[in-house]
């Protein structure tokens, strides 16, 4: 990923968190005080195909996942476990799909997978992340975004 | 003049999102039918008289562009009004889901406001891609 290619990662995926998670965004560093090692980690990656091919992956932990839900139902007490997950679900579809368009032009067409989420350990995180990366943090919960792709 | 609306989507919190922006709208809602896929959202329309679809194209079983291609053959369904709600950003597949009768776009993530216009355009009967 070029330095154009990961402006446009980071723009896209700030711009998605701020206008559709209706969150308060800060550019953060991927270091081990990012998250709280106790606690899960749940990644939501959807693959795409076409003239490139990769995935995308987004990395957060419960808090995370409970205010975006939150936000996007507009509740204020805590949502279910499954509308947590179908938030994160979502949230990786959209993106994905932004992405691509920002990233390859709106005259190349591309399949996507059904979105995917997995629990896994902080200490998975850095085997799991591709060669673009980001990390936020959106209403002070940590969220790492990353994208795999061959270059077609 | 009251309306029926088929949200398509394999998110239930896309649907019940979309299903909020809706009721706050100025529109006289009388119901609102679910469905999480293509195959479910033929048979919602088989048992209900639906004045618009708000159709999402990656979905498991049946996906958007498989329902429209279905819609499009049936004989007494192919006049159904379709709003394409969808992360999809190629122009190449709009436009063969326009080839295929739906009526307008309206791209992920949206506001209430595109909404309401985009809703509001297609129940006047007109279409804005």
């Amino acid at each position: 990923m070029d330095d154009t290619q990961q402006k446009d990662f980071e723009q896209v995926n700030t711009t998605i968190l701020e206008d559709w998670g209706l969150m308060m965004i800060e550019p953060a560093e991927l270091g081990s005080e990012s998250f709280n090692p106790y606690e899960a980690v749940y990644v939501s990656s959807i693959q795409f195909s076409g003239p490139n091919r990769g995935v995308y992956r987004v990395c957060c932990q419960a808090d995370f996942m409970n205010a975006l839900a939150q936000n996007l139902l507009g509740e204020l007490d805590d949502v279910s476990f499954s509308d947590q997950e179908d938030a994160l679900k979502e949230m990786a579809n959209v993106v994905c799909g932004n992405l691509l368009t920002a990233l390859y032009g709106s005259d190349k067409t591309f399949d996507l997978s059904q979105p995917l989420v997995e629990e896994r350990k902080v200490s998975d995180l850095e085997q799991m992340i591709g060669e673009g990366r980001a990390v936020f943090l959106a209403d002070d919960c940590p969220v790492l975004v990353s994208l795999e792709a061959d270059q077609g | 003049m009251s309306f029926n609306f088929l949200l398509v989507d394999d998110s239930s919190i896309v649907r019940k999102s979309l299903k909020k922006t809706l009721a706050l709208t100025d529109l006289d809602i009388a119901a609102v039918v679910e469905a999480s896929n293509g195959e479910e959202a033929l048979k919602a329309l088989r048992e209900n008289w639906i004045d618009l679809v708000f159709l999402d194209i990656n979905m498991p079983v049946m996906n958007g562009v498989q329902f429209m291609q279905a819609l499009s053959q049936s004989e007494d369904l192919s006049d159904t009004k379709v709003l394409i709600v969808s992360t999809e950003g190629s122009s190449e597949r709009i436009e063969e889901l326009q080839m295929l009768g739906a009526l307008g776009y309206l791209r992920k993530p949206f506001t209430p406001e595109e909404v309401v216009e985009k809703v509001a355009d297609l129940l006047k009967g007109g279409s804005n891609g």
